[in-house]
C-alpha cells in the first residue's frame, strides 16, 4: 500500500511538473533566432547576449532563443518543411530566391514601406532580396569581392603597387615565384562566386531576358584567362583543384601572395589559420582589358518564417528592426572596440558607414560598381553544376575546347532546369 | 623369511622401515599369517591395501542400495531399498539411462522417501485463484515484450517510419513544402534514363571493388600476424583499431591534408625521396580519386575486419596446426590448406559487409572531394544527398533511395543465400 502511494505520488509529480513548467514558459513569448555566434566565438557571443538582454528588457514577456547554427540549405529546408522552423534566420542573400520560391519566407513589403532605415542600405542589396516586387528579406551586412594581398611578400619581392589589371596578376606572380621559390602569385578555387566577377569584367553576363546564358564571349574570355593562369603562366601552386579553405590556408601560410575574397572572411582566417592581419591589404579586384569595373556583391539578410502567426511576425520584425537600428549598431561597435575585437563589415549592418575606417580606404565607394547574382531560384544549382562541369574541367585539363565545354553545359542546363 | 626380514631391517628398527617390510611380506605371502621375529602386529586392512589376512566367516548383512551416494551416506537417513523400481511407462532405453545415472550419481533423495508417505490431496482451487494465475502467467509472458517496447518504438519511429515515408515520397513529385503530387513510377523511370545516376552507381561499384580487393586481405594478414606474434599483440590490436574509432569527419579532413597535391604529406615524402617536386593529384586526378578514397575507407575499417578475422582464427582447432607442423608443412601451406578454408565463412561475411559499407560511403567523399573532380568521385549516397538538398528534388531523391535500398537488400540476400548454402553442404 505504501509503495503504491509512493508510486502514485511520483507519477503525479512527473505528470504535473512539466505541465507547470510549460504553463510558466507560456507566459513568455519565445522568439527563436538562428545563426547566432557559437560558443567558440566567445567575445562575439558575449556581445550578442548583451544585445539580446537589452531587447528582452525593451519587450518584457519576450524571450529570445538564439541558436548557433550556420545556414545549411539541407538543414534549413528540412526544418522549415516540418513546420517547426525558427522565427528569424540570418541567411546569405543568394539563398533567398530559392527559399522564397518554396514558400518558406514571409513577405515584408508592408513592414519595410515606412521603415526609414531602408534608404541607408545600398539599393543592390534590396534588389537581391526582391522577387516580383515582393521583399523576402532585410539586408544585414554587405560585401563585394576584393583582392587581398600579402604586404610582407610584396615587400620582399620589391613590389610597391597593388595589381590593377589582369596582366598585373601574371607579372607579379612571375616576380614572386622567381624571388621566392615555393611561393606563388594566386590560387583560385573552381567557384562561380569568384568567376562571375571575371565574366562581368570581360564584358559578359550570365542572365538575360529571364534566362541563364553562360555561352557568350565574356564567359569564354574569362575562362581563357583562368585557364592561362593555371596552365600557361604557372600563377597557381601545383595543385589542380583548390577548395575555398585551401586557398585561405595557403594565403594565411604565405604560400600565395594574392587571393580574391570578401572582407568578412578575414576575421575567420585570422582565427582559424593564424593570419596576421597586419600583413594584409584589401584592394579592388584587378580589371580586365575592357576596363569594366564590376564586382560581385553579396551579404546576409534576415528572413522571417512565413509559417508563424501575425503577432509573432510583428515581434520578429521588431527584433530585426532593433538589431539593425543605429543605436544597437553603435553600441555594438563601442563594445567590440572595448573587447579588442577585429572590426569588420560582416558584423555590422550595411546601413552603417563602417567602410570609412582606414583599412577599407582602398575600396571605399566601390559598392556602386557591384553586381548582384540573378534572383533565379535555380541559380544555386546551376552554379554548382558550372563549378563541377566547367571550372573543374579547365583546371584539370591543359587542352580545353571552351566552346564545346560551354555548349555541353548549356545543353545540360536546358535539359535539367528549363521547367 | 623372518631372518631375511631381520637381515634386511638390520639395525634400522624405525616404524616406517618395519611397516615397509611388513607390507612386502603381506604382498608376497598374500593371505598367510605373518609372524615377525621382533614385533608382533596385526595390520588393519586399509583402503589401498585390501588383502584378507585371514578368511573369516562374516555374517551376511542385508545388502544396501548400490545407488547410495558415496561419501555422503549420512545425508540419507532413510533406509534405502536395494533396487529401484522404475516406472513401467519408461522405454527400455530410458530405463537403462536412468539406471546408469543412478549408478553414477546415486539415487536422488526423493527416490529414497518411504513409500508410506501419505500423499495429501491438493487443495481445491477457486475460480478467481485460477484467473489470478492466468493473469500472472500472461504478465510473465508479456514481460519481455514490455521491456523491448520502448526501444522498439524508438526504432520504429526513427528507422521504419522514415523508410516507409521515403517509399511514399518516391512515388510523388515533391519539392519541399509544395503540395506533393502523385506521379506513379515517373521517378523510377527517370532513374533509368539518368546518366548521372548510373555514373554514380559505377563509381560506388568501383569503390566497393577496390575496397574488397585490398580491404579483405590486409586485415586478414594483419590478423594472422597478430595471432602468431603474441608479443605486443594487444598494442597492435589497439593501434589498428584506433582509426575505426576516429570520427569520419576529422579523419576525412586529415586525409585531405595528407593527399594535398601541392603541400600534402605523401607528395612531400615522395619529393624528398625522389629529389624533385612531385605533385600527384590524389584527389584531383579523376583516375586516382576513387583509389585514394578507397584507401581512406580501408584504413578506417581495417580494425574491425581484423577483429572479425581474429575471432575466426581462434575457432580453428589447434591440433590441425600441430599435425601440419609434425608433417613438416610450411607457413604458406598452413595458410592455404588450413586457415583460408576454415575462414571462408568469415571472409565471405567481411566481403559482403565491405561491399555494403563501400556502397554506402558518404562522409569521405563529401568532405574530401564533394564528388569532384568533374563528378568522377560522385557516389550514390552523395548524388542522392545533392538531389534532395541542393536540387530540392526530394521525390526523385527518395526514388533513388528506394532503388539503392533494393540494391543493398539484394546484396544482403545473396550473402544470406551463399552462407545458407555453405551450411547445408556441411
Amino acid at each position: 500500500m505504501k509503495k503504491t502511494i509512493i508510486f502514485l505520488a511520483g507519477l503525479a509529480v512527473m505528470l504535473v511538473f512539466p505541465v507547470i513548467a510549460l504553463r510558466a514558459a507560456e507566459t513568455d513569448t519565445v522568439l527563436t533566432v538562428w545563426n547566432m555566434p557559437s560558443s567558440a566565438d566567445e567575445k562575439q557571443l558575449q556581445v550578442w547576449n548583451e544585445e539580446k538582454a537589452a531587447f528582452e528588457k525593451m519587450f518584457p514577456g519576450v524571450k529570445v532563443n538564439g541558436i548557433s547554427r550556420e545556414y545549411k540549405p539541407q538543414e534549413f529546408v528540412s526544418v522549415m518543411a516540418s513546420g517547426k522552423g525558427p522565427d528569424v534566420v540570418h541567411v546569405p542573400i543568394s539563398a533567398i530566391p530559392s527559399m522564397a520560391k518554396f514558400g518558406f519566407l514571409a513577405v515584408l513589403n508592408e513592414e519595410t514601406d515606412t521603415w526609414t532605415q531602408k534608404d541607408y542600405m545600398p539599393s543592390i542589396m534590396w534588389d537581391a532580396v526582391k522577387m516580383d516586387n515582393k521583399i523576402y528579406g532585410i539586408p544585414y551586412d554587405s560585401y563585394f569581392t576584393t583582392l587581398f594581398y600579402r604586404k610582407d611578400i610584396f615587400e620582399k619581392c620589391g613590389i610597391r603597387q597593388a595589381p590593377q589589371t589582369w596582366q598585373d596578376i601574371i607579372i607579379y606572380s612571375e616576380a614572386i615565384n622567381k624571388k621566392m621559390p615555393g611561393t606563388w602569385g594566386m590560387a583560385l578555387s573552381p567557384d562561380m562566386s569568384t568567376f562571375i566577377d571575371f565574366i562581368w569584367q570581360a564584358g559578359g553576363d550570365i542572365y538575360a531576358r529571364g534566362e541563364v546564358n553562360l555561352n557568350n564571349n565574356g564567359v569564354v574570355k574569362a575562362l581563357q584567362f583562368w585557364h592561362s593562369l593555371k596552365w600557361k603562366y604557372n600563377v597557381m601552386p601545383p595543385q589542380n583543384i583548390f577548395y575555398e579553405s585551401d586557398v585561405e590556408q595557403l594565403f594565411a601560410a604565405g604560400k600565395i601572395a594574392m587571393m580574391p575574397g570578401v572582407a568578412k572572411r578575414l576575421p575567420v582566417m585570422s582565427r582559424r589559420y593564424g593570419l596576421d592581419m597586419a600583413n594584409v591589404e584589401i584592394v579592388p579586384l584587378p580589371q580586365g582589358d575592357t576596363g569594366i569595373k564590376a564586382w560581385h556583391a553579396g551579404g546576409e539578410a534576415f528572413i522571417i518564417n512565413a509559417g508563424i502567426t501575425a503577432e509573432k511576425k510583428k515581434l520578429a520584425w521588431e527584433y530585426v528592426k532593433n538589431t539593425i537600428s543605429p543605436l544597437t549598431q553603435l553600441s555594438r561597435f563601442m563594445r567590440m572596440k572595448e573587447l579588442n575585437m577585429i572590426i569588420f563589415p560582416g558584423d555590422f549592418s550595411c546601413a552603417t558607414n563602417l567602410v570609412n575606417r582606414p583599412e577599407f580606404a582602398n575600396i571605399k565607394g566601390l559598392i556602386t560598381f557591384a553586381h548582384a547574382e540573378p534572383t533565379y531560384h535555380k541559380w544555386p544549382m546551376i552554379k554548382e553544376d558550372f563549378n563541377r562541369y566547367v571550372l573543374e574541367k579547365i583546371f584539370i585539363n591543359a587542352d580545353v575546347d571552351y566552346g564545346q565545354v560551354l555548349n555541353d553545359f548549356m545543353e545540360r542546363v536546358k535539359k535539367e532546369y528549363n521547367e | 623369511m623372518s631372518d631375511d626380514i631381520f637381515g634386511r631391517v638390520g639395525n634400522d628398527l624405525s616404524e616406517n622401515a618395519i611397516k615397509g617390510m611388513v607390507d612386502d611380506e603381506l604382498k608376497s605371502h598374500k593371505k598367510e599369517d605373518v609372524s615377525l621375529p621382533i614385533i608382533k602386529l596385526k595390520l588393519a586392512p586399509t583402503v589401498d591395501n585390501v588383502v584378507d589376512i585371514k578368511k573369516k566367516e562374516k555374517k551376511e548383512k542385508p545388502k544396501e542400495s548400490v545407488f547410495q551416494v558415496p561419501g555422503a551416506p549420512g545425508l540419507i537417513s532413510v533406509k534405502m531399498e536395494s533396487t529401484v523400481r522404475l516406472p513401467d511407462t519408461l522405454t527400455p532405453s530410458q530405463k537403462l539411462k536412468k539406471a546408469f545415472r543412478y549408478r553414477r550419481y546415486g539415487r536422488p533423495a526423493r527416490q529414497t522417501l518411504p513409500s508410506t508417505v501419505i500423499v495429501k490431496p491438493l487443495p481445491e482451487y477457486k475460480k478467481q485463484d485460477m484467473m489470478k494465475l492466468k493473469g500472472y502467467k500472461l504478465k510473465k509472458s508479456l514481460l519481455g515484450a514490455q521491456m523491448v517496447l520502448p526501444a522498439l518504438l524508438v526504432f520504429l519511429l526513427f528507422s521504419w517510419l522514415p523508410i516507409l515515408k521515403t517509399f511514399t515520397i518516391a512515388f510523388q513529385k515533391f519539392e519541399t513544402i509544395n503540395k506533393p503530387v502523385y506521379v506513379g513510377l515517373a521517378n523510377f523511370t527517370k532513374i533509368l534514363y539518368d546518366p548521372k545516376f548510373w555514373e554514380a552507381c559505377a563509381h560506388s561499384g568501383i569503390l566497393s571493388a577496390i575496397v574488397i580487393a585490398i580491404g579483405t586481405w590486409i586485415p586478414l594478414f594483419l590478423a594472422l600476424y597478430v595471432y602468431e606474434v603474441r608479443r605486443g599483440s594487444s598494442l597492435l590490436k589497439i593501434l589498428y583499431f584506433i582509426p575505426f574509432l576516429t570520427p569520419a569527419v576529422p579523419a576525412a579532413i586529415l586525409w585531405k591534408w595528407i593527399y594535398s597535391q601541392g603541400f600534402g604529406l605523401i607528395n612531400g615524402c615522395l619529393s624528398f625521396i625522389l629529389g624533385h617536386p612531385v605533385a600527384i593529384g590524389w584527389l584531383t586526378d579523376s583516375k586516382l580519386v576513387l583509389l585514394s578514397i578507397a584507401i581512406v575507407f580501408i584504413w578506417k575499417n581495417t580494425g574491425w575486419a581484423m577483429l572479425i578475422y581474429m575471432a575466426g582464427l581462434q575457432n580453428i582447432p589447434k591440433n590441425l596446426f600441430e599435425d601440419a607442423s609434425l608433417n613438416g608443412a610450411s607457413v604458406w601451406s598452413k595458410i592455404k590448406n588450413i586457415i583460408v578454408p576454415s575462414l571462408i565463412p568469415v571472409i565471405m561475411a567481411v566481403v559482403f559487409i565491405q561491399i555494403i559499407n563501400g556502397m554506402q560511403v558518404f562522409t569521405e567523399v563529401y568532405i574530401m572531394t564533394n564528388g569532384g573532380p568533374e563528378g568522377s568521385s560522385e557516389v550514390i549516397a552523395t548524388y542522392m544527398y545533392k538531389k534532395a538538398f541542393l536540387y530540392m528534388d526530394i521525390g526523385y531523391a527518395s526514388g533513388v533511395a528506394v532503388f539503392f535500398l533494393f540494391l543493398l537488400v539484394s546484396i544482403t540476400l545473396l550473402r544470406m543465400n551463399l552462407s545458407g548454402g555453405k551450411r547445408s553442404n556441411r
